[in-house]
């Protein structure tokens, strides 16, 4: 399970990474993160939609309420060149983290003082 | 097995869901719509994994989260939404306190006159300064117990009915107006009675109303644009 912080900070480029799959609605996305992290990331579900919003409103995303196949309408969200973007520099930030991470965690080189 | 009594209605159940939800000032009707489509679509996948419906329901609204964590993330969204909600509040506690403290300025009058006004001049003892105090402290003390309950337990009679009547914004403007208005009229008719028919009392009353009257179009427009936003 993620800590609270780390759920939160990761929300925005796992939300972009999965819509660069294509567009997608909320319920959707949370079960692709959900299968992905083998059940690892759990979020409370209802706290994605604001994140969203807050998103689309930067320009990450954009939505659109259409009718699926079954008639239930959902609001599908898309990616915009901003969040490429953005997706793009998460991506970067992480991965600095996590090589850094993977050299002290596969090479510690113990100090004498 | 027991089988209930009443069987489970997905619909009403949802609906009851959605009104808590409302409740919070920074979620707006469209916000509901995908809460509510997402919580179907949990509630369908619940379903095909062998539960009832009703234990499907209860998981997914749990997954979804509770109105007091939903509402405050939405709150980080939407932060100009509970300003106006709180502003709305405060003026319509603000009128009813008027009303109470005019209640409290008749009740003064009419049974301190004589400590207050000496052969038609006031005279400003001890004992007036007391009584000016608690006329003017308990109506705040009064006031402010009367939202703390409505705070505490909103569904109370008193909750539901400025919940209620709050979706009728001219309605609630004009009501808040006419109490204040005649709390007022009543309060420096009890004035003039015990100040001996002085022209003051008057002159107070007409003060009062273009504030009031201020405050009754703001409560009309912040209400408005909170049904609006509900809609």
């Amino acid at each position: 399970m993620l800590t609270k912080e780390l759920a939160a900070a990761s929300t925005v480029p796992l939300v972009l990474a999965v819509l660069t799959e294509g567009e997608n609605y909320g319920y959707a996305l949370i079960q692709r993160v959900r299968e992905l992290s083998g059940g690892k990331i759990e979020w409370t579900e209802g706290m994605l939609y604001p994140v969203l919003h807050w998103m689309e409103k930067e320009g990450m995303i954009e939505s659109e309420w259409r009718a699926a196949e079954t008639g239930r309408k959902r609001k599908y969200y898309q990616l915009r060149k901003e969040g490429r973007k953005t997706l793009q520099e998460e991506k970067q930030r992480w991965l600095t983290v996590h090589e850094t991470l993977e050299k002290l965690w596969k090479h510690p080189q113990p100090r004498s003082i | 097995m027991e089988t209930p009594t009443t069987p489970f209605d997905l619909n009403q159940a949802i609906q009851r869901w959605r009104n808590v939800l409302a409740q919070s000032p920074a979620i707006r009707g469209e916000n509901l719509d995908e809460l509510e489509v997402h919580l179907r679509d949990s509630v369908a996948t619940l379903q095909a994994r062998d539960l009832s419906v009703e234990e499907a329901f209860l998981v997914a609204t749990k997954r979804v989260g509770s109105n007091m964590v939903l509402g405050k993330e939405y709150g980080k969204m939407n932060p100009m939404n509970i300003w106006t909600e709180r502003c709305l509040w405060a003026l319509i506690a603000m009128q009813i306190w008027e009303v109470i403290q005019n209640g409290f300025i008749s009740i003064t009058c009419l049974l301190r006159s004589d400590y207050i006004f000496v052969s038609g001049s006031p005279h400003l003892g001890w004992d007036t300064i007391r009584v000016i105090m608690v006329g003017m402290l308990m109506p705040i003390l009064l006031t402010a117990f009367i939202f703390w309950r409505l705070l505490k337990s909103p569904a109370s009679w008193m909750g539901r009915f400025l919940e209620n009547i709050s979706i009728y914004p001219a309605t609630l403007a004009a009501l808040l107006f006419v109490l204040n208005a005649g709390g007022h009229l009543f309060g420096m008719y009890c004035f003039n009675y015990a100040y001996h028919n002085s022209d003051v009392g008057w002159l107070l009353y007409v003060r009062f109303l273009p504030g009031s009257l201020c405050c009754a179009g703001l409560i009309f427009f912040l209400a408005r644009k909170r049904v609006l936003r509900k809609a």
